[in-house]
Order: structure tokens, then sequence, then C-alpha cells
């Protein structure tokens, strides 16, 4: 008997028996039914891809795919913008409303802690960080040139790289001490760090929560807001590490272009550091790349919540981080719900 | 959680515990000392000292330490001395952090790093030069800010004026820690719970101690029995002969008994490790390695009739000399039937003499008042038996000492024995009344002082039982728990409580009914079962009540391991219709050919002309609308309507259905149980399909003939095979007829009815 036959059976048979030992259809990850493959009439940039979900579950999701506040990303015109005038952060954006099956969702991950939620959350982010880079690359574009690239790779997806390049880091809304202790993790901090491994942007403990605030509702618009003030504050090395990622990044946007290692997700990475591939060259896609002086470029942060409630919090932290950094930053919310 | 692992040691015997609190319990062991000072005058060169690891750990970790020192101590005792103590508690902290650690519990590759750098840090911290030395000129420990950096006590070296004195603890702690070790008696409880239950009762923390410190000093005390243990840890694995040889240590919850397949491992910002918590039991709370399940002693067995019920005791002995007088007639059959369960019951006592298990009996017929229940014979005879077993059981444990603690551990070959003897299965046809038989049981438990729990799969069941549990016993304190139960924290004379529910329970009921075990949600779940095994006291008796046993009870019983009694006849004492047989084709292929087969159509027009509601039971939930849709265009004349598990309307076409405005209902299994409609027939489609079992065969056929007034409903199976299911069925129907026509349970002139077909 050749060889080449002998292998053709090894072959068949561990074929089988791999056919034997892979799971049956995937449950789905909220309600345990088959799971289903999104369906033609969910809009082509907001599904959830690698987490199953049933049909039920995936239908259930209020995606925002149309926004009416430039400031909050919320689906109608807000008041609460127009009256707060200029925030601590540039604008912000949210992937689903906050209704009652949101609701249930974010109570079953948060507070009842199922932890295997997690990376569904981290994918729902997905969307809509793409559609932030690729309306923050739109903006910023002066070129006519690059603009209708930009409009053009827009509609579709943005490579990795693309995103990569936009962000200088994420950061997140922070805990309590004794939250953190009761809760076992922190769901921003999570989610951020699942984002962050997966479009290669460093994550960054830069925010600290100074004292416990009890539940906000019955407490009235102006009051929580002056609570939430005074209620973050910047980490007490966030300024070394902002100043230490501003010079990674410097050198990563003028050094020559230098050879890239493919980026995975490696078990060692924590806070993904590494860039993704050379499929297009990171610096390309950075809109103000081409500005001489790395003092004078803003370090564009994302700053991750689980809810938009007013913004406050969000404005609290993003002022917390403005308040350390002597240089230029711009700070944009990424939250997974908007109240 | 982290805590911290240390050992106190007197002369050669040294124990470890684990502690979240080291102040309470360094003043705990400073007052020790005192005392044994007091008692054995100073010097005497026999003092306690302390051995601190200085170093935070997760606390499974500090748990399964102190375990795994303890255990080896216990070895040691015989084997004579070897290494040192400090060494032993460090080879225990490594082995905790290996075990706890090398497991792959859905855990990425960084988070299985994350603890073997834990387990490294480890290694070198205890066994550093500087510590070794410090320990060896017997330095005195420091406390700064709660944290311990203790190493050694010496006689007289202790700096912290505060902690020598006797009343450093004080009076008030003592007496929470007792209260609370009391209160949580028969309880599995984790951290956030046993709180809560405390906080509920109304115990106030003393002083500036927490209830960290309270609980912890009832652990240190041995307060009723309290033990305090990781929610998630490394159990020894014993299954299979190989195993026994060389005991392997699986991650395990062990509130609900759950292994590595539901164990999820995250980086825990509670304890700073990759802590494993159990999916399984996550809708009660979160079980992790890192928190504390805090199991209470078992509850005392229940010593004769002072119990500490005497004032409902008194009100349900109202009547009792009448009763006895009237006591019943026993028939030999019952009696002999009973010693037969006994004799063949395994356990040494079991096996006495006739006489004696007819005193036994003759007791339970004179203690329990049953004709207050108004029982049909069928019912009085098996719950005479019910009651029997249940009293040698009381004065089995009683006569055997005091009732083994749960805390013990038991060798799995004595818990399986114990399990064996203490089941009693009360195997009652569909529609026999079994919840009027569970009445007297829980009588005669509570007139011994003891505390009966009924466990329904379902909440609505709970719900409907809960009042009339009252009704018959206004005196009895009765807790009803389910999910979101306000009295979730309470304990009762009577306990109602879904299956979830029994999570929280430990060696807590003198008798344990479960209804319904073959049922979902127990059917397939092993943690749901193992929550029911434990729930006993272990002198108690658990009562085991189905229509249709699963296999492996009924093999039980035919091998004569089981100890049982059968209600073979309903309540109105007519025999079960049996099913006749149509051949039919498959429901498939009906809808396909849009055809029904004459057969079934005039059988179905006999049912409506006789005036008979009647349910079609179908396999599949898809195939409910095409099959209404057929039989309304068969030309019935009856108002039809399907329902299923995703039907939204489900209570309101079930509703239609018994006000006869829908005559005809198809359905899947989800109205197998439970729902009785006075005047039906059941027609069983696809009979010999793979989702019906001989249980949900019988089920089924149980839905007809329940009223009195029209006990003759008819059973159809239609298939176009027979199953060994459905043969299954129609036996087990047929048995219990002529069981309860031999036994002269039927009502005269009234033989089981065969329709020809
Ligand atoms: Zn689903
Ligand atoms: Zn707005
Ligand atoms: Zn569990
Ligand atoms: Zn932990």
């Amino acid at each position: 008997m050749s060889a080449g036959r002998w292998r053709g059976w090894l072959e068949q048979g561990s074929n089988r028996l791999l056919a034997l030992l892979a799971p049956g259809p995937a449950a789905c990850l909220l309600c345990g039914r088959q799971a289903a493959a999104p369906g033609p009439q969910e809009a082509q940039q907001s599904h959830v891809r690698r987490q199953p979900l049933c049909r039920g579950c995936r239908e259930a999701i209020p995606w925002i795919e149309a926004i009416n506040c430039y400031c909050c990303g919320r689906t109608i015109r807000c008041p609460d913008c127009v009256r707060r005038g200029g925030a601590a952060f540039v604008w912000s954006r949210s992937a689903v409303r906050y209704d009652a099956s949101m609701r249930a969702w974010l109570a079953a991950y948060k507070y009842r802690g199922e932890e295997r939620l997690e990376p569904l959350f981290a994918e729902m982010l997905e969307p809509v960080l793409q559609r932030m880079t690729a309306e923050l690359l739109r903006r910023l574009e002066t070129s006519p040139k690059r603009a209708a690239v930009v409009a053009d790779v827009a509609g579709r997806q943005l490579p990795a790289a693309a995103i990569a390049a936009c962000w200088d880091g994420i950061a997140y809304v922070p805990v309590s001490t004794a939250r953190l202790r009761e809760r076992g993790f922190n769901q921003a901090q999570r989610m951020a760090a699942l984002l962050g491994r997966r479009y290669g942007i460093p994550v960054l403990p830069l925010l600290v929560r100074t004292r416990h605030t009890l539940k906000q509702s019955g407490k009235s618009r102006w009051s929580r807001l002056r609570d939430m003030q005074a209620l973050f504050d910047a980490a007490p090395e966030a300024g070394e590490r902002l100043a230490r990622l501003r010079q990674s990044r410097a050198k990563a946007r003028q050094g020559p272009d230098s050879p890239r290692t493919a980026w995975r997700p490696g078990p060692d990475a924590p806070h993904a550091a590494r860039r993704p591939g050379p499929d297009a060259s990171p610096a390309a896609w950075r809109p103000d790349a081409g500005e001489p002086s790395a003092k004078g470029q803003p370090l564009r942060l994302l700053l991750v919540d689980d809810i938009y409630t007013t913004g406050s919090t969000l404005d609290g932290c993003a002022d917390a981080l403005r308040r350390i950094s002597d240089l230029p930053i711009e700070i944009y919310g990424l939250t997974w719900a908007r109240a | 959680m982290r805590g911290w692992v240390y050992t106190v040691a007197r002369g050669a015997e040294s124990e470890a515990w684990a502690t979240v609190v080291p102040k309470l319990d360094q003043a705990y062991w400073a007052q020790q000392r005192e005392l044994r000072r007091e008692s054995a005058g100073a010097g005497s060169g026999d003092e306690l000292r302390m051995l601190v690891y200085e170093h935070s750990l997760p606390l499974g970790a500090a748990l399964t330490a102190a375990e795994l020192y303890n255990d080896a101590e216990q070895g040691r005792r015989h084997a004579g001395a070897g290494i040192g103590q400090q060494e032993r508690l460090a080879r225990s902290i490594a082995e905790a952090q290996r075990r706890l650690a090398a497991e792959g519990v859905g855990a990425v590759a960084d988070l299985r790093r994350a603890s073997r750098d834990g387990a490294a840090r480890l290694g070198s911290g205890y066994l550093g030069a500087g510590h070794q030395g410090a320990a060896a000129t017997g330095a005195a420990e420091t406390i700064a800010a709660g944290i311990v950096r203790l190493r050694y006590t010496e006689p007289g070296s202790a700096p912290v004026p505060e902690i020598g004195r006797r009343d450093a603890l004080g009076e008030p702690l003592r007496q929470a820690a007792e209260a609370a070790a009391a209160l949580l008696r028969g309880r599995a409880l984790l951290h956030e719970e046993a709180i809560a239950l405390l906080t509920n009762a109304g115990i106030a923390t003393p002083g500036s101690w927490g209830w960290d410190a309270v609980l912890q000093l009832a652990a240190l005390q041995r307060c009723s029995g309290l033990r305090l243990c990781a929610a998630v840890a490394a159990q020894e694995d014993a299954r299979g002969w190989l195993r026994r040889l060389r005991p392997q240590h699986r991650l395990q919850c062990r509130r609900c008994g759950s292994g590595r397949e539901q164990l999820r491992r995250t980086r825990c910002a509670a304890c700073g490790d990759a802590c494993a918590y159990c999916e399984a039991c996550l809708n009660m709370g979160k079980a992790r390695a890192c928190g504390l399940l805090v199991l209470g002693g078992a509850v005392p067995a229940a010593s004769s009739s002072q119990g500490a019920v005497s004032g409902a005791s008194d009100s349900l002995g109202s009547g009792r000399g009448a009763s006895i007088t009237d006591a019943l007639v026993f028939e030999s059959s019952d009696l002999n039937r009973m010693s037969e369960a006994r004799a063949s019951h395994g356990v040494a006592a079991f096996g006495a003499a006739s006489g004696a298990v007819a005193s036994v009996a003759a007791e339970a017929a004179a203690d329990a008042p049953l004709q207050r229940w108004g029982l049909s014979p069928a019912q009085r005879a098996a719950t005479v038996a019910a009651l029997a077993f249940m009293l040698e059981r009381q004065a089995l444990a009683l006569s055997s000492g005091a009732a083994p603690v749960l805390s013990a551990p038991s060798p799995a070959f004595l818990a399986a024995r114990d399990r064996a003897s203490r089941d009693f299965l009360l195997w009652a046809v569909t529609g026999a009344g079994k919840t009027e038989m569970i009445f007297p049981l829980i009588e005669a438990a509570l007139r011994r002082g003891g505390r009966a729990l009924v466990a329904t799969p379902r909440r609505d069941v709970v719900l409907e039982l809960d009042p009339r549990i009252r009704k018959a016993f206004p005196e009895a304190r009765v807790t009803t728990l389910y999910g979101g139960s306000p009295q979730r924290w309470e304990r009762g004379q009577i306990t109602l409580a879904t299956t979830h529910q029994l999570l929280r329970f430990a060696g807590a009921f003198e008798l344990v009914i479960v209804d319904e075990l073959d049922a979902f949600p127990y059917h397939g779940d092993p943690m749901l079962h193992a929550a029911a095994d434990r729930v006993c006291t272990p002198g108690g008796t658990r009562i085991l009540l189905s229509a249709t046993p699963p296999p492996s009870l009924q093999r039980e019983v035919r091998k004569g391991r089981l100890a049982h009694a059968r209600v073979p006849v309903r309540y109105h004492r007519h025999p079960l219709p049996e099913p006749a047989v149509l051949a039919v084709p498959a429901v498939r292929a009906l809808c396909k050919e849009r055809r029904l087969p004459r057969r079934l159509t005039t059988a179905l027009r006999e049912s409506l002309e006789r005036g008979a509601q009647i349910f079609v039971f179908v396999q599949r939930i898809r195939d409910v609308g095409p099959l209404v849709a057929l039989l309304r265009a068969a030309g019935l004349q009856a108002a039809m309507a399907g329902t299923s598990s995703k039907d939204e309307a489900r209570t309101e076409t079930v509703q239609a259905f018994r006000q006869r405005a829908v005559r005809l209902l198809v359905t899947t299994t989800i109205l197998e149980r439970g729902v009785t409609v006075p005047r039906s027939d059941v027609f069983i489609l696809d009979a010999d399909g793979p989702l019906f079992d001989a249980s949900s065969l019988v089920q089924m056929a149980g839905r007809a003939g329940r009223a009195a007034d029209d006990p003759h409903g008819r059973v159809y199976f239609c298939s176009p095979a027979r199953s060994r299911a459905q043969h299954a069925a129609i036996r087990q129907i047929r048995e219990m007829n002529k069981l309860a026509k031999r036994r002269g349970y039927l009502i005269a002139d009234d033989a089981p009815q065969r329709r020809k077909k």
C-alpha cells in the first residue's frame, strides 16, 4: 500500500473524527436558541458577525443608523447638547438605543455578571467605531481627491489599519474600587480592551473615580452634572502615559516606512500596542499626517463607556484628561447604548 | 476577595486557617493564648504560636491552602515528624495554587499565564531568606492598618496591648457570631446572600467589626458547625477505578456541583487572579473561586414530639383521641408490602422482624389523624406506608446517637447508602390526588418538631399550593420561595419552593417532598438533582412523587432497592382509560397530502358528539399550524385552535379551551402536565416519534377521564408504526388498572372498559 493511500485514509479518518468532535450549530449567547446568520433585512454595516445570536435576538437590537444630534449621536434633536454648549469631548456616538431589551442585556452582563456576553458587547461597538472613523476622516479631509477615496471606502468598510491610524489610544470610564471588588470587572474597561486588541489601538488606564456616587436617578440634572465634574480624576501616572503615547505615535507617523510585523491578537499583549498589517500604510490614513510638527498634532483618544445618559460622565472624564495634558488632546465618546 | 493564610501551633500540633479579616483572627488567637496561660500557668512552654504567610492570596487559594495543610497534618500525626511547619505551609500554598491554576477552564492562554506567574511569585515569597531569618529569631508580629505582616507570635512578646486582653473581641461580637451561625444552619449561601439573610433577621454588626468578622468568628469557634469555604474550588474527582487510586482534582462549583464545562475563568478584579466562576447557577448569584460559600451546620435531628413547634402540634393534635379510636384498619397486604420494601432495603436495621415493623406501622396509624384528610383507601394505604418509612428513619437516626454533621467529610459510598435508604417513591397515577397525600406526611414531620420542604418544578404550582398548605396548617409558619419571593431569607416550618431555590439549603429539612422529579427542569439537569439531594438532614426522609418515575427509579423498584408505594387508582376510583391504537400516517405526510384518514376523522367526530373536549398532541411546534388548518378543512364543525411554547396568547387559548369556546386544541408536550379539563379525550399523533417517551405518553393519556362525572375519557395513540414507548406506556397503564382491581380499589361493577377499533 502506498504512503499516499495511507495518508488519504488517515486524513479521511481524522476528518471524520473532527466532524464528530465539532460542536453542533452554535447556541444563541442570550437565549440558547439556535444561532442564525444575519438576515438580508439587516443594515449592511450594523450587525454582529462573530458572536452567535439567534434571529429573534438579532432583530431585537435597536441599532442607531441615523443620528440627529451631531454632538451626542442621538436619533432625535436634543436640547441637552444645545444647552450645555462646549463639552470637554468633541462628540460621541453610540451603537444602540437603550430600550427594554438592551436594558435586559446590559443587566445580564453588568449586574448578573454573565461575562460570556463580553465579546458580544465589544463586537457591537465595531460598526459604530467604523462609522465614527469614516465620519471623522470625511470631516477632517481637506484634499478633495483623498476625500473621494475616503467616501468610497467608508461606504463599505474601513480596513482595520485605517481605524488604528486614526485613533491614538482608548481610554475608558472607571468604576469605583468598591464596585470593582464587588463586581469583579469594569464593563467599560473590558469593552475597551477587546476593541483595542481587535484594531491594535493601545488601551490606557488613565482615569480614576474619586468617590462612590449613589444611583443617579432622583437628582436634578444640574446637581448631577456638578457631581460628575468632581467625580473623576486623572490616574496618578496618566500624564506620563499620555506623554509616552504621544512620543511613540509621533515616531510611528514620521519614521520611514519600516517593515511592520503582521498583527495578531497575542496573549501577551493585554494593551495591544502592535500595529496592523501593511495592507494600507497606516500613516496614509491619517488625515493630518502631513503636518510638520509632532508637537502640534492633537492626541486623538476614544473614551469608552456602556451608556450615554446625559453626557456628564463623558464630560467629567474628558475634562479630567484635558486638565492634566498641556498639549492638545481630542476626546471622542464611544458608548454601547444611548439612553 | 483576597485572604490570608496562617497556622496556629501548640506544641507539635498545628492547624491552618484562612481569613479575610486578619485583625479578628489575631485578636481571637491572642485571647485564646491568654486563656490558656491563665489555666496552665505562665511559662509552661506549651503556648500558641501563630505563623502567617505575609502576602495576601486570592481567597480560594488561601482557603484551599488551609484545607491542604490540615489534611496533611492529620496524616502527619500518624506518620511522625518530617519537615518543618513553615515549609509545610509553603508547600500547601504552592499546591493550592497549582490545583486552582492548572486547569484550563474556558481559559485563554494569557489567563493561564497570569496564574502561573502568581504561583511563581508565591514560591519565592515565602521561603525568601529574609523571612526565614526573621522567623528563626522569633521576631514579633507587626500590625499596620489591619494588614498583617506577622510571622511568629512568641510567648510574652505580644506588642499590641489591645489584643492581649481577654475582652478584646467583646461579648456583642461573640453573641452575634453565635446568633448568625444558628440562623445559617441548614443553609448554603454565597457571602452576600448570607449577609442579606443576617441583615434581614435583624442582627447588627457589633462596634467596628463587620459581617466578615462575625462569620469568621463563627467559623473559628465552630458555632453550630458553620464552615466557610470557596464557592468554586478544586474537588477530588473519584469517578472511575483509576481515579480512585490516583485522585485528580477538578474545579467544581461547591454550591451546585457543576464541573469545568460550566465554569468560566476571567481576569477578576476582586482577587487579581484568573478566577473561575460558575455559569450554571449564575441566576442565583455569582459563585466564584475567590468568593465565600457559607455552609451552615446541619439542622440537628428533631427529637420526639417535644419539638420547637408545640403550639402547632397541639392544634394539629386536636381530635387526636377520636382519630386513634377510628384508626385505620390495616389490610394485611399493606403490611406485607411494607415489610417487603423494608426487607429489601439494604440497611441492616431495617430488616427487623415483622413484629417491629407492625408496631411502627401501628404507631404511624395512631399518630396520624389521617381521617381528617379524607383520603381514598388507595391514597390512605400509600400514605401510611410512607409514614411508617419516615418514622422508622427517624427512630434510626435517634438511636444511632447524634446525627452526623454535614461538614464531616463522609466517604462517597456511605453517602450513597444513606441516599438509597432515605428515599421513598410515591408512585401515584395521574389524577390520584397526590397533594392530599402529602398533608399527613407534613403533619407528621411538624409534630416531631421537624421542618418540611415541598419542592415542585414550576412556580405556578408553588403559588397554587401556597394557599392550600396555609389553609391546612393555619398555625404553622409557611415560607414560599421562588425567584423574587419576598420571603427569600425566612425559614418556616413548612417551605414551598421551586427547584432552583434548593441551592440555598443543605441539610435543612427532616422531610423533603420532591414533586415530579421526572419533569422539566430536573430532567437531565444534574445541578438540580444535586441540590435536591443534599437538602435533607442526615436522618431525614425524602419522598419522591411521580406518576411516571424515570426508568432508573423503576429499575430500582423492580430490584427491590427503593422503598415505594403505588397509588394505582384515581381519586374517583375508576380505572385509567387504556389507549387505543390507530394506524395513521405521520403528520408531515398528512399535511403534504392534505388528507386525513377516515378512521381518524370518525374517532374525532365521535368524541365531539359525546361532548368531549379534544387534546391533539403533536411532536413539534412547526406541526401545530398546518395541522390546525387541515383539521379545520375536515368538516368537523367545531372551533379549533393551536398553541405551543412559542404562542404568546397561550394562556388565553387554554382558557378558551377550558371554557369550551374552543373544542379541539392542537398542542405540543407543554400541556402534557398540569392542565386538567373535565370532560376530555386525547389524540396523540406521531405517537411513535422520538420526542414521546413512555412517560410523556402516560402523562398525555392522563389528561383524559379526570372528572368523576366523566371518568372514561378516550385516548388514541395515532401513528404509522408501534413504538417500544407505546407498548411500555400501555403496559404501565394496564398494570396499574390490574393492581387497582386486585386491591379492590375500583368502584364495583366497573371493569376496565375496552373499546374495539
Ligand atoms: Zn437569542
Ligand atoms: Zn445631543
Ligand atoms: Zn454553580
Ligand atoms: Zn476572583
